[in-house]
């Protein structure tokens, strides 16, 4: 079967070179409000605040450069060919996928209800990669156990 | 859905490495078949019967709850 939108799969291994200094970095970002002062940048203000076209601000991009790198570091892991990319591996791949989704939404669901104001900062950035992280774990968990037999 | 690939890979003197190896899929996908966790496509099915020089239906059989 043809497989089109899936990388090569070296880039599987350069996908968690990026993503688990994205995630250290990140988790010191939120956690320990660590910053880089060097990524300290003069941004327009518009981009930070509704107001101030022509005015410049400056805005530290650590977080940024965290959430990038995790993104991308996702993305490499999601889309690269495993070893042997056969249907049954596709297979797996859509049902993972589904599965992420759907768990992803019951969770925020629940959440919605259950965690207020200042915390739910904290659900909504993990959410921004609960997909991928979900779709990793089931997909890795499943060929990982249909490999043990 | 049930199979005779196993009894077939064994006439052939097969391990489920060697099938997959001359069909083209990973070890993991004849385990699959085998045990009815997953169900091939109709071009795999085609290259099981190829291989096995036997029709799909004979390596393949419907069961009462799947109709």
């Amino acid at each position: 079967m043809k497989t089109t939108i899936l990388l090569p799969h070296r880039f599987k291994a350069f996908g968690a070179l990026v993503f688990l200094p994205g995630l250290v970095l990140g988790a010191l970002a939120i956690f320990g409000n660590f910053e880089f002062d060097f990524l300290d940048v003069k941004l327009p203000e518009f981009l930070k605040e509704k107001q101030g076209l022509f005015k410049s601000t400056v805005n530290n991009l650590t977080d940024e450069l965290a959430l990038g790198l995790c993104i991308a570091g996702c993305l490499l892991l999601m889309f690269s060919r495993e070893k042997v990319e056969d249907e049954f591996v596709q297979h797996q791949r859509l049902l993972s996928l589904q599965w992420a989704v759907l768990v992803n939404y019951v969770i925020l669901f629940v959440a919605n209800w259950l965690v207020y104001d200042g915390n739910f900062f904290y659900v909504m950035t993990f959410n921004l990669l609960a997909i991928p992280l979900f779709f990793l774990l089931r997909f890795y968990w499943i060929l990982w156990r249909s490999n043990q037999n | 859905m049930k199979n005779t690939i196993h009894v077939e890979r064994a006439i052939h003197n097969l391990t489920q490495a060697d099938l997959a190896e001359r069909i083209g899929v990973s070890r993991q996908t004849i385990h699959a078949i085998e045990s009815g966790k997953y169900v091939p496509s109709t071009l795999l099915a085609l290259k099981l019967s190829r291989l096995f020089g036997k029709p799909v239906n004979e390596l393949f059989q419907l069961e009462e709850e799947d109709f």
